[in-house]
């Protein structure tokens, strides 16, 4: 191997590693902050009629899962996946995307939620939306 | 003749039915690799064989790639991340195509890396098209520790399997 080449293979190297650093950076930067102290958050489950029941909660929790599993009345269950919980039913409506592409969609203040819920930050006044959803 | 110039010669002959079974194969294999390691945060081999066919199989590699995207919408249903599986995969063909002549197994090693910490940013695309950019930016960062993992994965897996990989298959390729 000629030095050229050498040259060529830690220079490779040391971006590959600078990407990975810069990523983790970025990463750090742009994920949300939980966010601290008491909170009012209300919670609307949308079910495949679309009737809506509608939640309301004073919580410290700091991310969704937490709220969840304080919400009297609100029950869910699911898998753990490749980027958390994958929730499957919510009050005992199950939504099966093996047999109609149905799944339990998150939003919150009207965006569609980009973390699973136990990575999802709660903050005051938010409001969340659980939506059976059926895929095209 | 070098191997790059033999896989660019040899991709624009007509494919025979010998060649369109193997491409198929080929596309399963992906296919099966994909699925058989699904269970895996990103941990995949999927880029490993990409980069191993468009070497070995040059053009013929974006037939693969095509099966291979329909198979997986097919078994996972074509959600908006199917768009994703259009395009990313055909990128590292190209970048592959271009760096052809390379030799070296860490830069291999580099490149299917750094195809792995970019793999988010390449997905964001769609989301931001349907959400705006604020929309993608979010859904990117939310996947930079997998993107991280998916990087080193890729980097270890180039290392650790390319050369026999690429031996078996250069070997199916009968040259």
């Amino acid at each position: 191997m000629t030095k050229k080449q050498n040259k060529k293979i830690i220079a490779g190297l040391l971006i590959f590693v600078i990407i990975i650093v810069a990523l983790a950076i970025g990463y750090k930067v742009l994920k949300p902050q939980p966010v601290k102290g008491e909170k009012a958050v209300e919670i609307t489950v949308v079910s495949a009629d679309q009737s809506e029941k509608i939640y309301n909660i004073q919580t410290d929790a700091e991310y969704l899962q937490q709220v969840m599993d304080e919400t009297e009345g609100l029950t869910y269950s699911g898998t753990e996946g490749e980027f958390g919980m994958m929730v499957d039913a919510v009050n005992d409506e199950i939504a099966s995307y093996e047999e109609n592409s149905a799944y339990w969609a998150f939003y919150i203040n009207g965006e569609y939620c980009n973390h699973s819920i136990s990575e999802q930050p709660v903050a005051d006044g938010d409001e969340f939306r659980i939506v059976y959803t059926v895929g095209e | 003749m070098s191997s790059g110039l033999y896989t660019q010669l040899e991709s624009r002959k007509k494919l025979t039915i010998k060649d369109i079974a193997v491409l198929a194969i080929l596309a399963a294999l992906l296919f099966v690799v994909q699925v058989g390691l699904g269970f895996l945060p990103n941990i995949e081999l999927v880029s490993l064989l990409i980069i191993i066919y468009t070497l070995v199989w040059g053009r013929q590699t974006l037939y693969i790639i095509y099966v291979f995207a329909v198979l997986e919408g097919l078994f996972y249903g074509f959600g908006i991340w199917w768009i994703n599986y259009l395009y990313v995969w055909t990128i590292l063909y190209l970048v592959v195509s271009i760096l052809i002549k390379n030799k070296s197994l860490i830069m291999w090693a580099i490149i299917s890396g750094s195809f792995g910490l970019s793999f988010g940013l390449l997905c964001a695309i769609p989301y931001t098209v349907a959400g705006g950019l604020g929309a993608g930016i979010a859904w990117w960062a939310a996947g930079i520790p997998y993107d991280i993992v998916h990087g080193i994965g890729n980097f270890l897996a180039v290392l650790l399997l390319f050369r026999p990989v690429y031996y078996i298959l250069d070997k199916l390729r009968g040259r």
